[in-house]
This record gives structure tokens, sequence and C-alpha cells, in this order.
């Protein structure tokens, strides 16, 4: 292939790439049964497999794909950042024009490789909070708890206005809604605590992008330091295959500035070098090649200034200590936070996952709230502590856990929300939920509503109704119905709290569950 | 100065932050049920009585023979779309294994399909579809064979299309008309299910008549369509104590628990505004205790009925005697209804023709 084919080869694997990552991403919902893992990229991710497999002190299965992906580093070095990272194309697409040579301080690049020193040494420590720095989690949580909820806001205001005015529409607005309501898109508008806060770190990685290109590949990227350690030794390399003329061209187009072309000649970072090829093209003399194994230049003579590799980048010793030393600091006060003594009250797990070593395994993925069809799975803010920050959490007042359903345990790709059947996920306690007496409408304002007993699922019901006589205010005699939750029977669902009609906080809430021996 | 391309391209670059970002700012809304929160009506102390029994005396219940024929002189329905002269008899009741055939037998006995559905119309079927938990076999959802048969009939009497719809509260619809058997039945005999979407609702006044109830959002196909046939299946539920027809109709309005602390006097407002052609009662299976959402085979009656009526006050009254040995003066909503004209509650003055299929 000539060069320029090179590099078109790898432009369309990139779009094919980024397309295929954000199609498995609306494909995943509940009941889709797809031939190909919904988590693809999840599992075939070395940081988050490793990762987890070492916080959690087990082989997990399905993520045993990524040695596939230690081999391929082994062979290709960083060609994933260059070819196959969804977020890596993002990086490339939405970027300034004029500034390619544009560098942070080449220390920075070191940045990269603490955070992953950091990360595995937490990692042994049982601790994964860093794993919101994996580009694929990164993607997929902004994607799934950002995106897809404003781009449902988009489309329904849209549907809204136009509705009345433009019957010629009504065929793509029955496509939208017959077809697409409830799989791709969410069943019903999702309301995500923390999606402006996602969106701005995304957006703040994008805006990096203008202090030099792929800013976040090069210094901060903890899987591209995974690969860039891999690259090192890689088998393919870029070279000089025989003598250039100093002109310095692919130097100029170098998205992360691997090469450097000075007077005594040509030299690559292959920690650095994203295997773009946009290089191959540049070059007037057709001297870079991209070759497998170790094999010398057709050139002699001056083999400093061919195929020479640099590295700019010295990890020493006192990096690997430092790194090790914080992760035990962090991870210490992680532990002597408050999270850590006491569960938070409104620490509501997804079913299954409260006594499952749940922040040893969770990597944060967002897959959960992605397939949740109630919107209840958010990333948290600090209800489990600094150490669980945008591990999942249920916001039963922004949605609830349907009785019918039991995806997120199907779909997390480290078992951290363990695949219950949906009998199992049924008698699975979630939370439990309480009543406050002082807000209650048949409590406190004499007035009907059976919401809650309504919508609870339990057949038995874990709410039950008194009927009592009361005095009103006006000094009539009333009789109300007031709920009053069964705790043996209610699983935590939340339905009662996302359904009670009060405005604010509901008048019934789904706490942390309180297990409590067998009464008698 | 800039190019006016530049000027283009960057207005457009603002327009879409903009957009991104108001979006994203509109996600964070805190609830999503409080917009559109209509003032709540004057304190409605009413006493609610104790739930409904345990029914074992729910066991196939034997149809007290009615009275002869009497042809119901006060029928002043001026609500209804068609002339009340035209409605001998006033209810249809079916008994039978068949679900299919008890409907079509019902239907038949009011003077069959052809009498609610003109070629060419355009109906929607209005089941109760609640939640996405159980089968059909637990009572929870109305029956997908009676949905069918109706399905079938309409299309025979030449309607356009025939659509079926209903919100759950729990769960995906996509789930719901999948688990409930009511999608695969339906589009067997070629009608549509429709998942009704957010676009549709709107801001809806609500008739003079209507005593709380003066705006809601609504579904607006429901108010266009030339027929509405409201199919619930017999529930017993804590507050209005029976989920029939009228309760049925909830299912078509946004934030259906805001409408709780008067629902009785809303369940009837809503039916001044939504006056369904038609009302079948699925009672194939009876759903007696622990309603609206049941889950336990325990708490289902085989009662091998289905009852039809142009009035679904009367159809409630009559229900509530048959299946759930109640007094319909007890039901709230069914004696607001009645003291409102949408229909009659006094259904031992109507003339009730009982088949067998």
């Amino acid at each position: 292939m000539t060069p320029s084919r090179w590099r078109r080869a790898r432009q369309i694997v990139q779009i094919l790439s980024a397309i295929f990552f954000f199609a498995l991403a609306f494909l995943t919902y509940r009941g889709f049964e797809s031939p190909i893992p919904l988590d693809l990229y999840l599992r075939v991710d070395p940081l988050v497999a490793f990762g987890a497999m070492l916080a959690a002190r087990a082989v997990i299965a399905a993520l045993l794909l990524a040695l596939a992906a230690v081999a391929f580093g082994f062979i290709f070095g960083r060609a994933w950042c260059g070819w196959l990272c969804p977020l890596g194309a993002l990086l490339d697409w939405i970027s300034p024009r004029a500034w390619r040579t544009a560098e942070a301080h080449k220390t920075w690049k070191r940045v990269k490789y603490v955070l992953l020193f950091v990360i595995f040494f937490a990692a042994l420590l049982g601790n994964l909070s860093l794993m919101i720095l994996d580009p694929i989690t990164l993607l997929n949580r902004t994607f799934s708890s950002a995106f897809v909820p404003a781009l449902n806001i988009v489309i329904v205001s849209v549907e809204t206005a136009l509705y009345p005015v433009a019957p010629p529409l009504h065929p793509l607005f029955d496509l939208i809604e017959q077809n697409w309501r409830g799989t791709l898109l969410p069943a019903h508008q999702t309301f995500y605590q923390l999606g402006w806060m996602l969106a701005l770190v995304f957006g703040g990685v994008i805006a990096l992008n203008w202090i030099a290109p792929r800013f976040w590949c090069r210094y901060l990227c903890p899987l591209g330091a995974v690969y860039a350690l891999q690259a090192k030794i890689s088998w393919l390399k870029p070279r000089a295959v025989k003598d250039c003329s100093h002109c310095a061209a692919c130097m100029r187009v170098c998205p992360t500035n691997a090469i450097t072309v000075t007077q005594d000649g040509f030299s690559v970072d292959p920690a650095e070098c994203v295997v773009c090829m946009d290089c191959l093209p540049a070059c007037p003399e057709s001297v870079i090649a991209f070759q497998f194994g170790g094999q010398r230049s057709a050139v002699s003579g001056q083999p400093s200034a061919i195929s020479s590799q640099r590295s700019d980048v010295d990890l020493t010793r006192r990096h690997l200590i430092g790194s090790a030393l914080a992760s035990v600091g962090a991870v210490a006060l992680f532990r002597s936070a408050p999270s850590a003594a006491r569960d938070d009250a409104w620490l509501v797990r997804p079913p299954g996952a409260q006594d499952n070593n749940f922040l040893a395994k969770c990597i944060r993925c967002a897959e959960c709230s992605k397939i949740c069809p109630t919107g209840v799975l958010q990333p948290s803010l600090f209800e489990a502590g600094v150490e669980g920050f945008w591990s999942p959490i249920l916001y039963t007042r922004l949605g609830y856990c349907d009785y019918s359903c039991n995806a997120c345990g199907q779909i997390c790709p480290t078992g951290a929300i363990p695949p219950l059947t949906l009998e199992q996920k049924r008698q699975s306690i979630i939370g439990t939920a309480y009543i406050d007496e002082n807000r209650c409408i048949p409590w406190a304002s004499y007035r009907p509503c059976v919401v809650c007993e309504e919508m609870c699922p339990i057949p038995d019901k874990a709410i039950r109704l008194d009927a009592v006589d009361v005095i009103a205010p006006d000094g009539k005699k009333v009789q109300v119905q007031r709920p009053r939750v069964i705790p043996d029977l209610c699983i935590g669902c939340g339905i009662c709290e996302y359904k009670c009609p009060l405005t604010g906080p509901a008048a019934i809430r789904v706490y942390t569950p309180m297990p409590l021996p067998p009464l008698g | 100065m800039l190019s006016r391309r530049e000027f283009l391209r960057r207005s457009f670059l603002y327009m879409l932050t903009m957009a991104g970002g108001s979006a994203l700012a509109a996600c964070n809304a805190p609830s999503p049920t409080a917009d559109n929160r209509p003032p709540t009506a004057a304190p409605t102390l009413a006493p609610t009585a104790t739930r409904v029994p345990p029914t074992a005396t729910l066991a196939p219940t034997p149809i007290a023979p009615t009275s002869a024929p009497t042809l119901a002189p006060t029928a002043t329905m001026t609500a209804t779309p068609i002339p009340p002269t035209a409605f001998d008899p006033y209810i249809a009741v079916a008994r039978g294994a068949n679900p299919g055939a008890i409907t079509r037998a019902a239907i038949d006995a009011l003077g069959g399909i052809k009498r609610f559905v003109k070629p060419g119309n355009d109906v929607i079927l209005k089941p109760n579809i609640c939640n996405a938990a159980y089968g059909p076999e637990f009572a929870t959802t109305t029956n997908p064979e009676v949905l069918a048969e109706l399905v079938k009939m309409c299309l025979e009497a030449g309607a356009k299309r025939v659509r079926v719809m209903d919100q759950p509260f729990a769960g995906t619809a996509v789930e719901a008309y999948k688990k409930s058997g009511i999608r695969e039945a339906v589009e067997k005999v070629g009608g549509q299910m429709e998942i009704m979407a957010a676009m549709k609702y709107a801001d809806t006044d609500f008739p003079k008549s209507a005593r709380d109830l003066k705006k809601w959002k609504v579904y607006q196909d429901i108010l266009k369509a030339d027929v509405v046939i409201n199919v619930p299946i017999a529930k017993t539920h804590d507050v209005a104590k029976l989920t029939l027809a009228m309760k049925g109709l909830m299912g078509v309005i946004t934030d259906p628990p805001a409408f709780h602390s008067a629902l009785d006097q809303r369940i009837a407002d809503l039916n001044t505004l939504i006056k369904p052609t038609l009302n079948v009662i699925d009672a194939v299976r009876t759903l007696a205790v622990k309603g609206p959402t049941g889950g336990s085979l325990d708490f289902v009656v085989k009662t091998n009925l289905v009852m039809a009526s142009h009035d679904p006050v009367a159809l409630d009254a009559y229900a509530t005697k048959l299946l759930f040995l109640k007094k319909p003066e007890e039901i709230a909503y069914i004696k607001h209804g009645a003291a409102m004209g949408i229909g009659r509650m006094d259904v031992d003055k109507v003339r009730i023709k009982e088949v067998t299929a």
C-alpha cells in the first residue's frame, strides 16, 4: 500500500471503530440479545480487566478477552490509541487545525505513568476509584448519563413542537417513538443528578486539545500508559528505512510529537507514537516505514541516524515508590472517612451489589446506568464517600428498580452487580422504605392518597393501609387510610418514593437496608 | 473583520453550545413529576371504607336472573355519541370458557360491533396494561384474547386501523406489551400496538361539567380517534376500591399519582372529557385482592365473564354488584359519575342481556 493509503486505512478503521462503539452503546438496552458482547470495548480494555481482577482478587472470565489486547499491544504498540480507541477518535476529530506541534512540558508525559502506577497500587489495595480515568469508562459514562438524556430532551422537544404543525413528519416521529422508544432511546425521559458534571469533565478532556493535540492521550490517559509501556518493546515500530534530508515534515504532522528530527537524524519515541501513519504521506522522500521485528534498515552506515529510538521519559524508582505511597495514603484516607465507618443513609446499591465487595469490582463504567429502563441507576456523588465517586447508586426519587427487570446484573462486565435471575432479584433486598409521617398526605393532611401502596409490587404488599378515624382540623371526624411499611417484606425497589405525589422529597423514602434477624 | 464564513461557523458553534447547554440543564430538572400539577381540589375528606375482604365468595358467581326486560325510560344519556334510545339491551354480559367467544357474544348481544364502529373509522382500544411484571394468568393486565377478538371485530366492521395502547405505571411499554401477551395477540390479527409518546400529550381543558379538573395533559389521539373502546380488567384497588372502566381512563393522562388526593371526583371528571364509544370489562379472570399489582395466582378468581355497555357508569355499577357483591353507591366514583349525568348506576332499572358462549 502506498503511504497515503495507509493513512486512509487508519482513518477508516478509526471511524468504523467509533461508530461501532456508539452503536454498541445505543444497543445496550434491556432485552437486546446481541451476538457481540455489548460491553466489548470494556472487555478488551487491559486496564479495566487487570485493575478489576487485582482489586477483586478473582479471575473474571468475561474480562479475559483483555489478554488479546495485551498481545495486540506487544505486537502493535499504541496502535489501539490511533486506530481503535473511540475517545482517541473524538480527540482527533475535535481538534484545532493549526497547532499540531504544540506541546506541554515534556515531563508531563510522566503523569500518565504515575496515574497508571497509582491505579495499579490502589487496585492491589482493593480500590478502583481512579478507574474513572479509563477512557472507555469515561466515554461510556458521559454517553449514558449525560448525552442520552440530553439527546432525548432535544428529540422530545422537537417532536412536541412540530407534531401539531407538521403532519408530514409524523411517519418519522412514529418511527422514533414506536421503534426506538424503550430500546435505543430511554423509555421515559431520564434525569441524572450529575449529567452536567460528566459533560463538563468530558468537555474538559476535549478542551485540553487546545493546549496540545491529543493532550489527554499523551499526558493523562492511563490506558495509553499501559500500551505505551508495551510499545517500548513492541514488534511493530516506525523506522527510517533510508537516509533522509532532515526536512522535519514528519515532525510537523505528528499529532503526539513522537518524532524528533535533528541534524543527527530521525528518531521516534514508540511510547508516544500512536501508529496514526500521518507521517508516511508527509515524508517527501518516503523514508519512514512501519516495520515488524528487529531488522535493521536497508541503509547502512549511519545507524544513529536511522531508526534510533529515544525516550524523553525516564521513569525512576522514585516515581514508582511515590505512586505506591500516594496510593497507600489515598486509600488509607478513604478508609478512614465517615463513609467507611457507616453507610450513608441513601447509599442504595443495585440489586445484589450490597454485600458483593462492590467497590473492589465496580469500574464505574455506567453500563448499568445505560441499561436501567427507569434511570434510577446513576453515578453517585459522595454517598459512597470519595472512594465511591461515580459508582452507581439508586436515586429512588428519580426512578425505581422495576420489579420485572434484572438487566443491570446481566450487563455488568465485572460482576460487581451479580447476574441475578429475575426471581432472585425480586428477593434481593436493596433498601428499606420508611414513611415520613410528618409529610405523608393521609398522616399529616387527612386526605386520601394510597399511591405508594398501589404501586408496591410485592405480591403481599410491603405497604399496607390502616383505616383510622381521626379528627380533622375543622373538627370533623374523618376516616383516613394511613400507609405503613412492613420492613420484613420491603425490598427497597423505590417505586413508592418515585411515585409519591408530594413535591420535593417524597414522604416515603428508601434507606440503606437494615438486615434484622427473623421475628420470634 | 470576520469573514462571512467564519462568522457563520462561529454562530453555529455558539448555537450548538447553547442548545447542548440547555439540553443538559433540562436533564438536571429536579423532579420529573413537578410540572403541570394543577391546584389540588378543595379537601374532600370523604371517609373511605376498609379494603375489599379476601373473596373466597368470588368463586364463579351465578348471574342473578334479572327482572323482566324494563326498557329504560329514564335513559337521558346526553353525553354519549349514539342516541340513547338505541340501547336495548343497555348492558350485555356473556359467560363461557372461551374469552374470544364470550367477547364476541357480549358485543353481539348489544347489537353487534357495527353499531359502534363504522367503515373507515380510526379505532383505539384502551386496555389495562399496568406493568411489565406478569403474564395474563395473573389478572393484572387485560386478557389478550379479549383484545384480539375486539380487534378482529373492529376490522370486520371496516375500521381503517385499530390501535391498542396503554401507559404502564411500572416498567416500560415495550416490556409490558410483550409480557402481557397483548402485543403478540393484537398484531397477529392485524391490530397495531402504539407506545404512547410524550409528544402527543397536551394540556386539555375539561368540560364545564367537570367539578374538580379544569386542565390536565391528555393523550390527544384518544380525543381525536373516531372510536375509543375502553377494555379494562376487573381488579380491586385500595382507594377507589375497584378499578373498572371509569378508572381505566387514567392510563391516558400524565402524572396519575397527582390525581389521588381527590381520586374519585377526578375519575368522574375524566369521564366528562373522554367518552369511550364502548366499554368492555374483561372479567375472564378477576384480581380479587391485592390490586392493582397482584402477583400471586392465589389472588385470581376465574370468573369467565365479559360484559359490555356504552355507559361506563352503568357497566361499572353492574360489575361492582355482580363481581364484587357491593352496592354501586359504595364506590364513590360511580356515585359521582351518576350524579354528574355521565351515566346511570340504577342498573336494576335497565335491561341486561345475558348470554353464554
